[in-house]
């Protein structure tokens, strides 16, 4: 009784963070269009706040990797609303491809911006670059992912237990 | 191939041998001077920003007081959080599967602790205003202040109901053998 109680609640909130990441990604997907189309100079489209048109770089692999994140959990969690068991076939792999995502993107986001924040401080105030650039987001991130490649294993073996449990019944 | 590569490849899962068990103690190997890194930073913080509670109460300066405060409560919450993360990793290390029987017992712990963390947080932000009347308008309110530790806590519940039946699972499974 207090199980199911517990499984209901379980894919409704899987159900809630489906429907939160499906819209995440449309938002994400339109941004990156968007600051890919102001970087191309499209008339209409402005990019405001800008020092240098490089700037814009770290902002879209930040956006990418977003997008690429949600695309990852609205597939993960569309399956787990719908199941009995959280340990699915394929639940794994998705989530070491959100860890990699994760690692690489925000490796690359933190990068970016260092190399733009030592090219660009040559020629603009330092107080201005603060607020252009952040480095603990990318390095926030790179842990995030870590852990989510954690848990992909735990998964993994959740999975190894789930089929040898349908098996034997 | 050298030691290093090899050693990455084995942790990333790129290698032959990909048996979950190793990947998840290599993984455990790194996590572990991390967490007790992070956990000793958080202690030395947290008697740190208590002092200079202290300190600041004693000149009456409360702007200096606000910010400490809630530094004191993100040290004490992480700090926690920290030492709990510690008995989980010597948990996984210690057993051949990463579902042993105390880890939803403390992935819940986590859960109520940032939800205390955010309660308290609250509060002081109340009391402080009614005490002393004199509230910083762009001071430091806390890490713990914000709802987005909500969504921290969700998963973290969540979480550990994936655990508790991948515990039940491992004992079906242990019982049958």
């Amino acid at each position: 009784m207090k199980n199911s109680k517990k499984q209901k609640s379980f894919s409704k909130v899987c159900g809630n963070v489906h429907i939160f990441a499906f819209a995440a990604e449309i938002l994400y997907g339109l941004a990156v269009l968007l600051v890919l189309l102001g970087a191309l100079g499209v008339p209409g489209i402005k990019l405001t706040d800008m020092i240098s048109k490089w700037e814009i770089l770290p902002e879209i692999i930040w956006d990418t990797m977003l997008l690429i994140v949600f695309n990852f959990m609205r597939l993960i969690f569309g399956k787990l609303k719908r199941s009995d068991t959280p340990f699915l076939e394929g639940v794994p792999q998705k989530f070491k491809a959100i860890a990699y995502t994760l690692v690489i993107g925000g490796g690359a986001h933190f990068f970016a911006s260092l190399i733009l924040y030592g090219c660009l401080s040559l020629s603009v105030s330092s107080e201005e670059l603060y607020t252009a650039f952040s480095f603990t987001s990318g390095m926030f991130m790179m842990m995030i992912g870590a852990v989510i490649w954690g848990l992909a294993y735990v998964f993994e073996r959740g999975c190894v237990l789930q089929r040898e449990s349908d098996e034997t019944l | 191939m050298s030691k290093f590569t090899k050693k990455v490849s084995e942790i990333m899962g790129l290698s032959e041998k990909t048996d979950p068990k190793s990947e998840l103690k290599n993984m455990m190997e790194i996590m572990t001077p991390l967490m007790r890194i992070l956990q000793v930073m958080m202690i030395g913080g947290l008697f740190f920003y208590a002092a200079d509670i202290i300190i600041s109460a004693v000149q009456s300066d409360f702007e200096e007081m606000y910010g400490s405060i809630f530094l004191t409560i993100d040290c004490a919450a992480f700090a926690v959080i920290c030492t709990i993360g510690c008995g989980i990793i010597k948990l996984f290390k210690a057993s051949e599967t990463p579902f042993v029987s105390g880890v939803p017992k403390r992935l819940r712990a986590m859960a109520f602790i940032t939800m205390g963390a955010f309660l308290v947080s609250a509060g002081v932000k109340l009391v402080f205003k009614a005490v002393t009347g004199a509230v910083p308008q762009d001071g430091y309110t806390g890490y713990f202040a914000n709802p987005y530790g909500m969504i921290f806590v969700t998963l973290l519940i969540m979480l550990s109901y994936i655990f508790d039946i991948g515990c039940k699972l491992q004992r079906e499974s242990d019982e049958t053998i």
